[in-house]
C-alpha cells in the first residue's frame, strides 16, 4: 500500500542539455581523480578559496563562512566553502541559531571542490595520496570497485525512485568514460527496495557481501536496512534519509542531509522578511502518512519557535479526496500563509480546493517536492504563485553549473528521455562524493576509512550543484533559496543565492 | 452560516461520490449476492481507459465518456458475469470474496502493465466553471457529481422496484431456478446487473479521477470508504445506502471545520470511514442464518501422523541445508516465507476449518510483533506473552463480531485492521510513523540464536509445531466441531451446541498463531515497523491462502512461499510486474471453487502417483528376502460426513 509522503512520481523537467557534442564536451571536463590531483586540490583548499583561485574549477571564492548567531551576512555571490576541516581545509560549519546570511547559490559557487574532484579532503596535511597498498575486499578487485544502489523501483508506485538509480548509473558511466580510482573502474549493482522495509534490509544484506559501498540509494521505507548496513560496516552514501533509523545508522550518510527533528530557518525567515504582516496567521497541513505525518508537526513547531503563529496544524488522510472543507477552514480562520507537507499530487489538490472556495493565501510555501512539471501541468492556475524553497541549482539554471549540466547530459545517455529529479540530483551528488572520498583515500581505501572520511565531511555541495550539506553530522542543511511559479515558469525570488539562516529543533 | 452551507455542499460532493460507488456495489450484491471488492479497482481501470480515449487518443470528452460507460464497462461486466462470477452467489462467502479480490489484483496488474507509471492528468468537467451559493462556491464538476448520484440512486431504485427486469433481478437472487421456471433467464439478469454495476464503477472513477488523479491504488482504496454506506443499506436497500453515503460525506466535511482534535484523537479522524464501517456492520440486524448446505465442503485429506512426521522432517532438513548454503539476504526471504506460513496456518484454523473469514490476520501478526519488540525480552517467555497478547486482542475483536458471518465478518475485520494500521501501529507509543522498533533474536536458556541461518531453522521448527498443533486439533473433538459449525451453524444450534464462546476461543487461538508469526518475523528482521502490517495486504494474504489451499497445512506453507515470492518476481522482472498480478488473479479465479486450492491438486497428483506409478515401480523392484507387507503410505482421507 502506498503510504508514501515523498513525491510519487519522477520529476519531469524538460531536458536542458541533450546535444551529443555538448555531452562529449562536458565529459571531457570530467573527473580525473588520481589521488595526486586530489591531493593537489586538498593542499590548497583554504588558500584557493580565500584567494578565489581557480585550481579547483567550479570552486567559489571568498570566505563566505556562515556563522551561528545573529546578524545577516551576504557573501559576494560565492561562498560555502568546502572540505573537511580535519583534513586541513578550512571547511565551514553549518550555522545554527538565528540570523541569516546569504551564500552563493547556483552558479559555480558554493563548491566543495568543484567539478573536478577537489574535494576538500585528502591526506593529512594535504600530502599526496598513494595508491600503494590498495587492498581487495568485498566489492573491490584489481580492476573494479563495485558499488550498489538500492532504490524503490517496483512496488505500489512503480518507478518511485528510479531517478536515483538512473542518476548513479549516469555518474558511473560518466566516471568510467573519463577516469578511474587507482586503476579501478566502477561497477554498479542495482537493487530494488520495492517500497518495503524488508526488501531494503535484504538488499543491504546482499550489499554487505557483494559491494564495497552503497551509493545514491533512495527508499521510502529506508529504515529496514539501516542496522544491517551498520552491522557490516557498509558505507551508505544516500540521496537522502527518510527515517530516523536510517539517520541514526553510523555508516549511513545522506548527500542531502536532513535531521527529521530539525528544520531549516530559511522558510520562516522568508515569511518574516517578505510577509511580516502575516507571521501571526500561518497554517500547516500535511498528509497523514509516512514522512509527512512525522515532518508536518515538527516543521510547525520549529517555525513557531522562529516566531510564526499557526492557526491550524492538521493532518489529512491519504484516502481523503475532497480538500474543499480544509480550504474553507483556512479561509474561515483568516490564515495568510499556508505550508503543506506531502507530495505534489496532494499539494495540487489543496491548491485547487483553495481556489475553488475563493481563498488565496498571501503565500503558499512548499518544499522542493512541488518542483516538478506535474505540479505545473496538473495544477494550472491554482498553483500559480506558489513559492518553493530549494537546496540545489534549479534545472532552469543548469547552464550556470557544470555539475548540473553533467548530470542532465549523462542522464540522457544512460536513460534517454528520463527526467531529472531532486532525488536524482542528490544521488548524483552522493556518487560524486563517493568517488572523491575514495580517490582521496587512495591505497588506504577500505570501508572503515571511507566511513571515517565521510564522518568528517561538511558543507558538501557537489561542485556547487547543491546547497552546502552537512554530510558527516547529518544535520539539516540550512541554506535554501526560493523560486516562484509565475505563469507556469519557475523564477527566482530575489537573487539566485541561498539564504543560510540556521536551523531549529522542532522535535 | 455561510461556512456551514459551504461545508454542507462539500460534504454532499463527497457523499455523492460515495453514493455512486456504493450504489454499484449494492446493485451487484442485491442481484447476484456477490460483494464486489474490486468495484473501486474497476473504476480505476475505466478511468484509465477514459484518459486513454479522451487525452491520449484525443476523442471528444462526451464520446469518450459514452464509449467507456456504454461500451467498455458493460463489456467488462458481461465478461465478468459470463466467465468469472458465474454461480458465485451460491458459493461460500470466502469463494466470492477471493474471486473479487482476484479481480482487484487483476485490475491493478492490467493497469500497471498497459499504462505504466507516468504523469497523466484529466481535467474536471467544465473546468473553471463555478457556482456561488451564498458565499460558498461549488464547481460545475461537483454539481454534476451530486446530480449524477441522485440520478443513479433514483434510476436504480426505479429499475429494481418498478420494472419487470428489476423484479427479475431481485428474483434471481432469491431463487434463480424458480425464476427460470417462470420464463426468466437468471444468467442474462446477472449479466445485466454486472454490466450496470461496472458502468457505475466507471462513472464513479471518472467523476473522481480529476480530483484523485490517475493512480493505481487511490481510487481502489477510496471505494472501501463506500463500503460503509453500502452496509448501512444492508447491501440491498438503495435509499438507505444513499443516505449513508451522504451522511458519511457530511461527517467528513464538518470535521475539519468544527472539530479540532489533537494527538491521538486527531488520528482517529483519519479512520472515520473505517470506524463508520465497523460500527454499521456490528450494529446491523443479525444476518439471516443459512439453514445448512446440501453438501458439505470437501476437505483436504488429513495426512497420517507418520506421513506428517516425514514431511516435517523433510522440510526441516531442507531448510537446514538451505541455512548452510544461502546468503543472509536469501535467508531473510526464506524466514519471511516461514513467517507468512505461520500466519496462513492461523487462517487454516479459522477459515479453512472454521469457515470464518478474517481480514485482520496481518493486524494480529502486527500485535505479536509489536508486543515482542516492546517487551525487549527475546526469550520463549517473551514470545509466549506476545502470543497471549495477540490472542487476547483476537478475542476482543471476536466479541463484538460474535454474530457476524461471511462477508459481514470479513468487512468488520477489514475495518478493524485498517484502524489498527492507521491509528494503533502508527502511534508514538507503538511503532510510530515510519518508525522501527528493534527486536532481538530469540534465545533459549540464555543461548541466543544469533545467526540468521539458525534462526530460520528455528522459525521453520515453529512452523512445523504450529502445523502439528493444527492437525492435532483437526483430528480431535475441536476439529469435528469446527467442521460441523462451518457446514451449518444452525444445525449445531439445534443440537444444543452453544458455539459463541467456542468461536471467541477460535478467534483467540488463530490470532495467537498469527501473533507468533509476527513476533518471529520481528526477531528475524531484528527490527519491525508498521509498514510490515499494512491492512491492504490482508487481501493478498487471503488470496494466496485460498489459492494455495486454506484447508490444509500444506496449502499454508505453499501460500507463505507464494506470497513471499510474488514481490521478488515482480522486482526481478519489472517489465512484466503487472502480468504477475494478472497471472495470480487468473489462478485464483480458476481455483476459487476448488476449496483445497493448489494443495488439493497436489494431493490428487500424489494419490494418482501412489495408485498408478508406485505399484509399477514396486513390481519392478527385486523382492528382498524377508520383506514385510504393504507399506502404509495411504493417507487417511477425512471423508466422514463430507461427501463429494
Amino acid at each position: 500500500m502506498p503510504r508514501v509522503a515523498v513525491r510519487p512520481r519522477a520529476v519531469r523537467v524538460l531536458c536542458l542539455v541533450t546535444g551529443a557534442a555538448l555531452a562529449l564536451g562536458l565529459a571531457a571536463c570530467g573527473s580525473q581523480l588520481d589521488p595526486d590531483q586530489v591531493a593537489d586540490a586538498n593542499g590548497g583548499t583554504a588558500a584557493n578559496l580565500q584567494a578565489g583561485g581557480d585550481v579547483v574549477p567550479g570552486a567559489g571564492s571568498g570566505s563566505g563562512t556562515t556563522t551561528t548567531g545573529g546578524g545577516t551576512t551576504t557573501s559576494g555571490g560565492t561562498s560555502a566553502a568546502s572540505g573537511t576541516p580535519a583534513a586541513g581545509g578550512t571547511g565551514t560549519t553549518g550555522s545554527t541559531g538565528g540570523g541569516s546570511s546569504t551564500a552563493g547559490g547556483g552558479g559555480d559557487a558554493a563548491s566543495s571542490g568543484g567539478g573536478h574532484g577537489g574535494g576538500g579532503h585528502g591526506g593529512p596535511g594535504g600530502a599526496p595520496v598513494s595508491c600503494d597498498g590498495f587492498k581487495t575486499g568485498p566489492g573491490v578487485t584489481d580492476s573494479e570497485i563495485t558499488i550498489g544502489n538500492s532504490s524503490d523501483i517496483s512496488g505500489p508506485v512503480p518507478g518511485l525512485f528510479e531517478s536515483s538509480q538512473d542518476a548513479v548509473k549516469a555518474y558511473v558511466a560518466y566516471f568510467n568514460s573519463t577516469s578511474d580510482i587507482c586503476g579501478r573502474k566502477l561497477r554498479l549493482v542495482t537493487y530494488d527496495s520495492r517500497t518495503d522495509a524488508g526488501a531494503d534490509q535484504q538488499n543491504y544484506a546482499k550489499g554487505c557481501d557483494e559491494v564495497f559501498a552503497m551509493v545514491g540509494s533512495m527508499s521510502a521505507f529506508d529504515s529496514g536496512g539501516a542496522s544491517t548496513a551498520q552491522s557490516c560496516g557498509l558505507p551508505d552514501i544516500r540521496s537522502a534519509s527518510v527515517t530516523k533509523d536510517r539517520n541514526d545508522c553510523t555508516t549511513c550518510f545522506p548527500a542531502q542531509s536532513i535531521d527529521t527533528g530539525e528544520f531549516e530557518n530559511a522558510p520562516a525567515e522568508f515569511v518574516k522578511k517578505n510577509y511580516p504582516q502575516d507571521v501571526g496567521h500561518a497554517a500547516m497541513l500535511y498528509i497523514n502518512a509516512g514522512a509527512g505525518a512525522e515532518n508536518g508537526p515538527v516543521e510547525a513547531s520549529a517555525m513557531t519557535k522562529q516566531g510564526l503563529h499557526f492557526d491550524v496544524v492538521q493532518g489529512i488522510d491519504v484516502s481523503e479526496f475532497n480538500y474543499a472543507p480544509y480550504a474553507q477552514a483556512l479561509k474561515d480562520k483568516g490564515v495568510k500563509v499556508v505550508f503543506w507537507v506531502g507530495n505534489e499530487q496532494y499539494s495540487v489538490r489543496l491548491a485547487q480546493a483553495m481556489q475553488q472556495v475563493g481563498y488565496k493565501p498571501d503565500l503558499y510555501l512548499r518544499d522542493p517536492t512541488d518542483y516538478v512539471p506535474d505540479f505545473v501541468s496538473s495544477g494550472g492556475s491554482a498553483v500559480d504563485g506558489t513559492v518553493v524553497f530549494l537546496n540545489f541549482v534549479p534545472f532552469e539554471e543548469a547552464g550556470s553549473n557544470q555539475e548540473m549540466q553533467l548530470y542532465l547530459s549523462w542522464l540522457q545517455q544512460v536513460s534517454p528521455g528520463a527526467d531529472p529529479t531532486m532525488f536524482g540530483v542528490f544521488s548524483w551528488s552522493a556518487a560524486k562524493l563517493f568517488v572523491e572520498k575514495a580517490a582521496g583515500l587512495g591505497g588506504g581505501l577500505d570501508r572503515a576509512t571511507l566511513v571515517d572520511a565521510l564522518k568528517k565531511t561538511d558543507n558538501w555541495t557537489a561542485g556547487g550543484m547543491t546547497a552546502p550539506q552537512h554530510v558527516g553530522s547529518k544535520r539539516t542543511g540550512d541554506c535554501w533559496r526560493f523560486i516562484q511559479l509565475d505563469s507556469g515558469v519557475w523564477k527566482p525570488v530575489g537573487s539566485a543565492k541561498y539564504t543560510c539562516a540556521g536551523t531549529t529543533n522542532g522535535g | 452560516m455561510s461556512s456551514f452551507i459551504a461545508y454542507t455542499l462539500f460534504g454532499l460532493f463527497s457523499g455523492a461520490a460515495y453514493a455512486i460507488a456504493a450504489s454499484g456495489l449494492v446493485l451487484t450484491y442485491s442481484t447476484t449476492r456477490v460483494f464486489n471488492i474490486a468495484h473501486g479497482a474497476l473504476g480505476m481501470v475505466l478511468s484509465f481507459v477514459f484518459w486513454d480515449f479522451s487525452v491520449r487518443q484525443g476523442m471528444p470528452t462526451l464520446l469518450a465518456l459514452a464509449l467507456v460507460l456504454l461500451v467498455v464497462a458493460p463489456a467488462i461486466g458481461w465478461f465478468i458475469a459470463r466467465f468469472v462470477a458465474r454461480d458465485l452467489g451460491d458459493a461460500p462467502a470466502s469463494v466470492s470474496l477471493v474471486v473479487t479480490v482476484a479481480l482487484l489484483v487483476m485490475c491493478i496488474g492490467v493497469a500497471t502493465q498497459v499504462w505504466p507509471q507516468e504523469s497523466r492528468t484529466i481535467l474536471p468537467f467544465f473546468a473553471g466553471r463555478t457556482f456561488g451559493i451564498g458565499s460558498a462556491t461549488i464547481t460545475a464538476h461537483q454539481v454534476i457529481t451530486i446530480l449524477a448520484s441522485v440520478v443513479v440512486a433514483t434510476g436504480l431504485y426505479v429499475l429494481l422496484t418498478r420494472t419487470r427486469i428489476g423484479t427479475a433481478m431481485r428474483a434471481s437472487v432469491d431463487n434463480p431456478e424458480l425464476l427460470r421456471l417462470f420464463g426468466g433467464k437468471p444468467e442474462q439478469v446477472a449479466a445485466l446487473a454486472w454490466m450496470i454495476g461496472v458502468s457505475l464503477a466507471g462513472l464513479a472513477g471518472i467523476l473522481l479521477v480529476s480530483t484523485v488523479g490517475l493512480d493505481y491504488y487511490a481510487l481502489t482504496l477510496l471505494v472501501i470508504n463506500a463500503y460503509a454506506a453500502a452496509m448501512l443499506g444492508r447491501l440491498t436497500n438503495l435509499p438507505l445506502t444513499f443516505l449513508g453515503a451522504m451522511g458519511l460525506g457530511l461527517l467528513t466535511s464538518y470535521f475539519p471545520g468544527y472539530v479540532h482534535l489533537d494527538g491521538f484523537l486527531a488520528q482517529v479522524q483519519t479512520v472515520l470511514p473505517a470506524l463508520f464501517l465497523f460500527a454499521v456492520v456490528v450494529a446491523l440486524p443479525q444476518a439471516q442464518l443459512r439453514i445448512g448446505q446440501v453438501k458439505g465442503i470437501v476437505s483436504a485429506p488429513l495426512p497420517s501422523p507418520r506421513r506428517t512426521m516425514g514431511w516435517s522432517a523433510a522440510l526441516l532438513l531442507l531448510v537446514a541445508l538451505l541455512a548452510g548454503a544461502l546468503s543472509e539476504a536469501n535467508l531473510l526471504v526464506v524466514g519471511r516465507a516461514a513467517a507468512f506460513g505461520i500466519v496462513m496456518l492461523s487462517m487454516v484454523l479459522l477459515t479453512g476449518y472454521g469457515g470464518h473469514i478474517s481480514l485482520a490476520q496481518l493486524a494480529f501478526a502486527g500485535v505479536g510483533a509489536l508486543t515482542y519488540a516492546k517487551l525487549g525480552e527475546p526469550t520463549l517467555a517473551g514470545l509466549a506473552v506476545s502470543v497471549l497478547v495477540s490472542a487476547a486482542v483476537g478475542a476482543l475483536v471476536a466479541l463484538p463480531v460474535l454474530r457476524l458471518t461471511g462477508l459481514y465478518l470479513a468487512l468488520a475485520t477489514l475495518a478493524f485492521a485498517s484502524i489498527m494500521d492507521k491509528v494503533v501501529f502508527q502511534a508514538d507509543w507503538a511503532f510510530g510513523f515510519n518508525g522501527l522498533l528493534p527486536a532481538g533474536r530469540l534465545s533459549f536458556l540464555g543461548h541466543s540464536v544469533s545467526s540468521t541461518g539458525a534462526y530460520v531453522v528455528v522459525m521453520t521448527l515453529f512452523l512445523v509445531l504450529v502445523a502439528w498443533a493444527v492437525l492435532v486439533l483437526r483430528r480431535g473433538v475441536v476439529g469435528r466441531l469446527l467442521i460441523a459449525t462451518r457446514d451449518s451453524a444452525a444445525a449445531c444450534g439445534t443440537l444444543g451446541l452453544d458455539v459463541r464462546w467456542f468461536r471467541v476461543g477460535l478467534f483467540a487461538l488463530s490470532a495467537g498463531m498469527a501473533g507468533l508469526g509476527g513476533a518471529l518475523y520481528a526477531g528475524l528482521r531484528q527490527n519491525i515497523g508498521s509498514g510490515d502490517f499494512i491492512y491492504f495486504n490482508s487481501l493478498l494474504l487471503l488470496l494466496f491462502a485460498v489459492v494455495a489451499g486454506v484447508t490444509s497445512v500444506s496449502g499454508a506453507v505453499l501460500g507463505g512461499i507464494g506470497l513471499t515470492a510474488l514481490p521478488e518476481l515482480q522486482s526481478s522482472y519489472p517489465s512484466v510486474a503487472g502480468m504477475f498480478f494478472v497471472a495470480i488473479a487468473v489462478f485464483a479465479i480458476l481455483l476459487a471453487k476448488e476449496p483445497n486450492g493448489i494443495a488439493g491438486h497436489l494431493f490428487r497428483l500424489g494419490r494418482w502417483a501412489q495408485d498408478r506409478v508406485a505399484p509399477r515401480i514396486r513390481a519392478n523392484l527385486p523382492r528382498l528376502p524377508g520383506a514385510g507387507g504393504e507399506d502404509d503410505l495411504a493417507s487417511e482421507s477425512e471423508g466422514v460426513a463430507h461427501a463429494h
